[in-house]
């Protein structure tokens, strides 16, 4: 499942001809260091996002997600080895924080609780205000951003936040990031905790992002099946170290090595390999529920 | 003692109450009732689920199962014990334990071993039970060993855990989980799933509020709520064969369960109420044959 064909011998996935947006190199990183709750959270990662492609990156809790996307956008700066974004060098100590911060928007989990203005739309605009816009341009960034997730923005932004749903106010937490115009996108759990109908819009929205407005996506989730849908390509973290990379049909098409990492393929994809595990002829890759399917149609239909 | 250990019988409630003589003051308002008329019973042992979309009023009517919250019109009785009387509120929350989606919200101690000591201990348990029932309760969640640490630097599922050994410690009859593993990678659902197991194993009533419909699955029961009502009630079997119902209410299906009723589709003779990879597994491989 590591690194098939082009990709093979690295797991940085090596584009050659194209320069990756971010780029991490050898990156360690230890958390309360010289105590007795020294824990090395990341130990030598290197990785790279490239332009354009929706990369998605999993791993058990505790395996350096949430820690290693701190670095993407500086609120963490390397000791320890090298994080370029865009060309800029966060280990510099002269290193322009604010483009890099224009450049990746990051997007915590559970971003509502960030949420702090009345309205909506001051709550959206929060960002670009402080980035001394011109009042147009603002408020052109903020339709656009609120249109984007889904809240017209007619209809929103002069409601009080504290009025909204939980899926609302997700979607209006994404959208005061998405209002800096960031090339990057880094969503830590997009959709934990929402109900399957907000789930699934959110998901549309994002993979919208990706698709019409050519955003980079980093998507950090436990969701497996979501994993699947959004990504072009994962990096799976184990212990603080990248131990996989590949597409998720490559990934996912190894159920022993996964489990042994503390992750399980998406449902679809366990019923398609057990069975041909048993030995029946049928596609092992299936990701989805509509790929399992088509997978095990002509099982049925031939069936004795 | 045989009967229901819960029974809601005509359960409304709203925030902004507007009820004559409702409990809570509030300005008068439109139809704002997030509980419409619930009635439900939960019987010893028995593993119930809750699911609905958001705001149907999911954890609204969980907040009514040990009188967090009570009704402004029916009754909420928990072994015979109506929550609205405020003389019986402490043996109602000895009897039904509550986890909620945020372990930090009912962690109290320095230390996983005190905080799990907290609520009992607030119950005057002498001070040898005391030990005996901390150690059972971390023991059945399987956190003995980690009853020195501090809780902050625990993993969110150790930490839900340690919330969950916190309320049986209390030795509830039945725990109510609400959205408790919606936070939690699938490591510490898998961890919490197994606790839930256990406890099942020894006769404690378990309710499950939850989004995940694999969650619903392994429950004895389902309830469906949508919009402060019951629309849907039975094995999740038979609750998952709803697939339109469920579609309109904007809930999904099980994964396995939607396979399940596409193949069904498919195949008339293919069973539709699947809810395990096993079960799928089993299904295709006794209609199949492996070629040569």
């Amino acid at each position: 499942m590591i690194d098939r064909g082009e990709h093979a011998g690295t797991l940085t996935a090596a584009r050659p001809g194209v320069s990756p947006l971010i780029a991490v190199e050898n990156l360690w990183h230890t958390y309360m260091a010289g105590t007795p709750f020294e824990h090395q959270a990341l130990r030598g990662i290197s990785l790279n996002i490239y332009p354009g492609e929706a990369v998605g990156v999993i791993g058990q809790t505790g395996s350096g997600k949430s820690t290693l996307i701190q670095y993407f956008n500086g609120l963490m700066r390397p000791i320890r080895g090298r994080v370029l974004v865009a060309g800029h060098d966060l280990g510099r100590p002269d290193v322009d924080l604010a483009a890099v911060r224009r450049i990746v928007g990051l997007v915590f989990q559970e971003p509502e609780t960030q949420v702090f203005e009345r309205l909506v739309g001051d709550d959206i605009a929060y960002g670009p205000r402080q980035l001394r816009l011109p009042f147009l341009e603002i408020r052109e960034r903020v339709r656009w951003a609120m249109e984007t997730v889904g809240l017209p923005f007619d209809a929103f932004k002069d409601r009080y936040t504290f009025t909204l749903s939980g899926g609302e106010l997700r979607k209006a937490a994404l959208a005061g990031v998405l209002a800096l115009r960031p090339r990057v996108l880094v969503v830590d759990e997009p959709t934990s905790g929402l109900d399957p109908g907000a789930r699934e819009e959110l998901r549309g929205r994002i993979r919208d992002l990706r698709t019409r407005e050519g955003m980079t996506l980093v998507l950090v989730s436990h969701d497996m099946e979501e994993v699947a849908r959004l990504s072009d390509r994962l990096y799976i973290l184990h212990d603080g170290a990248v131990v996989a990379t590949g597409t998720p049909r490559e990934v996912f098409v190894d159920g022993a090595r996964l489990a042994e990492l503390g992750l399980a393929p998406p449902e679809a994809t366990q019923v398609v390999q057990r069975l041909r595990a048993r030995g029946y002829h049928v596609r092992g890759d299936a990701l989805t529920v509509e790929e399992a399917e088509q997978a095990l149609a002509p099982l049925l239909s031939e069936g004795p | 003692m045989p009967g229901p250990l819960i029974v809601c019988d005509g359960v409304e409630f709203s925030y902004a109450a507007s009820a004559a003589g409702a409990p809570q003051g509030g300005e008068p308002g439109s139809d704002a009732r997030v509980l419409r008329g619930v009635s439900l019973e939960v019987t010893p042992g028995e593993h119930l689920a809750i699911i609905g979309p958001n705001g149907s009023g999911k954890s609204t009517l969980a907040r009514h199962l040990n009188g967090l919250l009570r009704p402004q019109r029916g009754t909420v009785r928990v072994r015979g014990m109506d929550t609205a009387d405020p003389g019986s509120l402490r043996a109602i929350r000895q009897t039904v334990g509550m986890v909620f989606q945020h372990p930090e919200s009912q962690m109290v101690a320095t230390i996983v071993e005190e905080d799990v000591a907290f609520g009992p201990e607030n119950l005057g348990v002498p001070h040898a039970e005391l030990r005996r029932r901390v150690r059972r309760a971390l023991e059945t969640v399987g956190m003995w060993e980690a009853r020195d640490r501090p809780p902050h630097l625990l993993s969110a599922g150790q930490k839900q855990r340690v919330a969950i050994a916190g309320v049986l410690a209390m030795q509830p009859e039945c725990l109510v989980l609400d959205e408790a593993t919606s936070m939690l990678d699938p490591r510490g659902r898998g961890e919490v799933a197994e606790v839930v197991a256990a406890l099942r194993r020894g006769g404690t009533a378990i309710v499950t509020i939850t989004h995940l419909m694999s969650e619903a699955a392994v429950a004895d029961r389902v309830i469906v709520l949508d919009r402060g009502t019951i629309r849907l009630a039975g094995t999740p079997r038979r609750v998952f064969a709803q697939v339109d119902e469920l579609h309109r209410i904007g809930l999904d299906l099980p994964p396995v369960a939607a396979l399940a009723g596409r193949l069904h589709r498919r195949v008339p003779t293919f069973p539709a109420g699947l809810l395990t990879v096993d079960e799928m597994v089993q299904a295709v491989a006794a209609r199949a044959s492996i070629p040569r």
